[in-house]
């Protein structure tokens, strides 16, 4: 006896659809799995066997062929295992195969019949939806994360035993709520906030507009001067995610396999902040399944790489393309997979080795060999990516009088919100979401400065001995400034504060 | 051999001291009576090592190759006792060289000199001692210095850069020394490298020492912008005094390392030196004071943030706090006077009128 039934397997971020074949023939008694499956699959049969077992069905001793369709890509992961048990119930005639026509099966057994949790339900989902599948069995665990897309009947089932209730119409389960995925939106729980932040007053615009226009930003300055602190910030300041991006990053999150559980979805953008001796496939994804890393955590959201020069070579060398692309590709023996990786650079560094150059208060012990070397450790081409460097510190809390109280991150969010709708709005249906991501096509169109403004950034290039790159993100961030303006065009102080903007291509950190 | 100035080559290239060279002069009263009277026993004793190079080049034939292939690389020997030696050089106390290599224009020896000297490792202010003094000085002296990083860099540095002129001295072989960019990129009538070591020397310690004593003899008087306790630039302080050079040192914080060394040389003596027009009136020299171009036309904000700065460097919340705007007026306005050339922007987002 035959049984098929439909189920989901991951590559990359998005679900593919499996088919579990199985068949019962006369032979020695064993159970064999085919179609490439990992170890975790492999062991599937000893978990299917006692779950069966434990929820009161009977398994004869007879030869199981399990087959998972496509037989040559590999298969990861404990999801099969609902699948297989079923279709073992369904070709020992406990079920017939008609209630499980047309409904996809996901989740893992544990002995007793319990079904577990399992990663990247939700692409899943969204492609069962898109293969034109109208019913769905999932992990009650993996609940949450299933509410936010409609078009499909999700049910979460916590046991075998129950699926097989629900399928011979013993008992009516409802289907997940559709939940509208606004509704997840939270504040973001920020542990700073900017009121605290004394002074600084230049270095908080420049976050301001860095999170507004989703510009990379590099902090420079002396230990203790307040770049963590200011990064930590940042969050508090990050304009909502649209529904697109939720669905986009949540999908990341479900296949890594670190939801937050509560509410199932990612709400609030992301804040990574990986260690420097992180590996280059702890940033890229990769390891035998091709996770995805880092930087597609960070997916639209803040990668924050603090004291940047204190990762390796290789680890920020292999940012530079994300960064121009917006996604990285991971490629393994086993597949080459893609992951969007659209983030934010935050990265902060001290001005020289001992972190004292430029100081008023220390003295700064380090040779100019000493400085250029260290500076040096960040490629030109990473730095092409970054649009903002703004210098951190210099004055002391005492010398500035008390009336300097920050405005609260509330504050400046509500502008930063306002300006990204502007982008959202001018960029509508182009695929860019904020000004960092302009094309080259879109900088001409929208960052169309008058002659002033023109002679002005040429006198900047030959005065400050700015470097050519620093072109496009001159206009990047001049851009941003008019939009904060609520300015429909790029105007000659947007463009001069702009220019403030581009601290490591000054000649006098040489 | 007839010509001196080939005995004196021969001498210079044996690898002794210039104090040992010029006993042996002394002793000898000629470079030529030496070359003679080489080899002898009484001789080998004296210079030990370097007898067998001295006897490796004791050809005139091989000399005169030698100095044939020096002029067709473009260095001019410059020799003692002939013309266009620096009479300040010429002094028995400085120890000086027989030989000078020079590369670039060598009429620069002939003029006046000041040498500004410091540390490698030079804080914001002597940098900004060197950066702007070296400017300053530019006009009515050549500097001299040598070519460490930090202090002596940004002095010549800035001297070129404000159409001055420099001597470098080296403590190495003339052809071992790569031109840094801002070197080679400046017009070469304006650049002297000197130095008394034979070709394909390589830097030791000891030739740091011993170029030190010709950084001061060369020049009229040696500024000290930034040095530690014991360090290169005191010693060239030390020979300048030995060499009765007027030693100018840059006072400093009391708590600075850095200025340990030119704070002593103020309590031993030298003369603390605040503005490049104290140095010129104390060299008598005419400064034309204040040629400051006009400055443009200026908005209000613009007038208080130059008055404002007039009484030295800001913070950019200090200039935001005083003209009560919002920090993004504030940036804008100051890269436009930045733009304008009224001021700079310096390390930490600090400002400050541009000079």
């Amino acid at each position: 006896m035959l049984a098929k039934i439909n189920s989901f397997g991951l590559q990359g971020i998005d679900g593919y659809s499996v088919s579990v074949e199985i068949d019962i023939n006369n032979g020695l008694p064993g159970m064999d799995i085919v179609g490439l499956p990992d170890t975790a699959t492999k062991e599937s049969k000893e978990r299917v066997r006692s779950a069966l077992k434990n929820s009161g069905f009977r398994l004869s001793p007879k030869r199981i062929t399990v087959n998972l369709a496509p037989a040559d890509t590999k298969k990861e992961g404990s999801c099969y295992d609902l699948p297989i048990a079923l279709g073992l119930l369904c070709a020992t005639e406990q079920i017939s195969q008609d209630v499980l026509d047309g409904t996809v099966f996901v989740g893992e057994l544990s002995l007793n019949g319990d079904i577990g949790r399992v990663n990247g339900i939700l692409p899943m989902i969204i492609a069962a939806r898109q293969a034109g599948l109208r019913r769905m069995v999932i992990p009650k665990a993996n609940e949450s994360e299933a509410s936010y897309v409609g078009g499909i009947s999700v049910y979460a089932m916590s046991s075998l035993a129950e699926t097989v209730a629900f399928l011979s119409d013993e008992s009516k389960v409802e289907p997940i709520a559709v939940k509208d995925v606004y509704s997840a939106f939270s504040e973001y729980p920020a542990k700073e906030d900017l009121k605290y932040v004394k002074g600084q007053l230049a270095a908080r615009r420049a976050l301001e507009i860095a999170a507004a226009g989703g510009h990379n930003i590099l902090m420079i300055g002396p230990p203790g001067g307040g770049k963590t602190m200011l990064a930590k910030c940042l969050p508090g300041i990050l304009p909502d995610m649209s529904a697109d991006e939720m669905l986009e990053t949540t999908k990341i999150h479900s296949v890594a396999g670190v939801l937050p559980g509560s509410e199932g979805i990612v709400g609030v953008r992301p804040f990574r902040s990986p260690h420097h001796t992180a590996s280059r496939i702890a940033l890229t994804g990769g390891g035998v399944g091709a996770r995805p890393g880092e930087i597609s955590l960070a997916h639209n959201g803040v990668l924050f790489l603090d004291e940047l020069p204190e990762y390796s070579r290789t680890a920020l060398e292999i940012l530079r393309q994300p960064l121009e692309d917006g996604r990285v590709v991971v490629s393994r023996a086993a597949r080459t997979v893609e992951y969007p990786s659209r983030f934010m650079l935050v990265a902060s560094m001290n001005p020289c080795p001992c972190g004292n150059l430029g100081s008023q208060t220390a003295e700064c012990s380090c040779t100019p060999a000493q400085v250029a070397k260290y500076l040096s450790r960040i490629s030109g081409p990473l730095l092409d990516r970054i649009d903002i460097h703004i210098e951190v510190g210099g004055v002391t809390y005492g010398e500035l009088s008390d009336k300097n109280e920050g405005e609260s991150s509330a504050d400046v969010r509500r502008r930063v919100n306002t300006a990204r709708r502007r982008q959202l709005d001018r960029f509508d249906g182009s695929g860019t979401y904020c000004n960092a991501q302009m094309s080259n096509a879109q900088l001409e169109r929208y960052c169309d400065i008058d002659g002033d403004s023109a002679a002005l950034l040429r006198t900047a290039f030959t005065k400050l001995g700015l470097s050519a790159r620093a072109y496009t993100r001159i206009l990047k961030v001049a851009r941003t400034v008019a939009d904060l303006d609520g300015s429909e065009k790029v105007l000659k102080k947007h463009v001069a504060e702009a220019i403030q903007y581009r601290s490591l291509d000054r000649g006098y950190w040489q | 051999m007839t010509d001196e100035r080939k005995a004196l080559y021969w001498l210079s290239t044996s690898g002794l001291p210039a104090s040992k060279q010029n006993k042996l002069l002394g002793i000898y009263g000629s470079a030529l009576e030496l070359f003679d009277a080489f080899p002898s026993e009484k001789l080998s004793e004296f210079v030990g090592n370097a007898e067998s190079r001295m006897s490796k080049s004791h050809d005139e034939e091989f000399l005169d190759r030698e100095l044939k292939n020096i002029a067709g690389k473009g260095i001019r020997l410059i020799v003692r006792g002939f013309a266009g030696y620096p009479e300040s050089l010429d002094v028995d106390d400085v120890q000086p060289p027989a030989i000078l290599y020079t590369k670039g224009n060598a009429d620069l020896l002939l003029g006046r000199k000041i040498c500004m000297v410091g540390t490698r490792r030079s804080t914001d202010y002597g940098k900004r001692v060197a950066n702007e003094w070296g400017a300053e000085l530019a006009c009515k002296f050549t500097i001299v210095s040598g070519h460490a990083t930090g202090i002596d860099t940004y002095a010549v540095r800035s001297c070129l850069a404000a159409g001055g002129s420099a001597i470098i001295v080296l403590a190495c072989g003339i052809d071992k020394f790569a031109l840094p960019d801002f070197m080679a990129k400046c017009p070469q009538d304006r650049l002297l490298l000197v130095s008394e070591y034979p070709l394909g020397t390589r830097v030791t310690k000891f030739a740091y020492h011993e170029r030190n004593r010709l950084l001061s003899g060369l020049s009229e008087a040696v500024i000290v912008v930034e040095a530690g306790e014991s360090s290169g630039a005191i010693m060239t302080a030390d020979y300048a005094a030995h060499q009765n050079r007027t030693v100018f040192a840059v006072p400093g914080g009391v708590f600075s390392d850095r200025s340990r060394g030119t704070n002593n040389l103020i309590r031993s003596g030298a003369i603390a030196a605040t503005s490049v027009s104290d140095i010129f009136e104390d060299l008598g020299v005419g400064y034309d004071n204040g040629k400051r171009e006009e400055l443009p036309d200026m908005t209000d904000e613009e007038k208080k943030v130059y008055k404002f700065l007039s009484e030295g460097r800001r913070h950019f919340d200090e200039i935001t706090e005083m003209l009560g705007s919002a920090p993004f007026e504030v940036s804008s306005l100051l890269s436009l006077m930045e733009l304008e050339g009224i001021i700079e922007k310096q390390m930490q987002n600090y400002f400050a009128l541009l000079k």
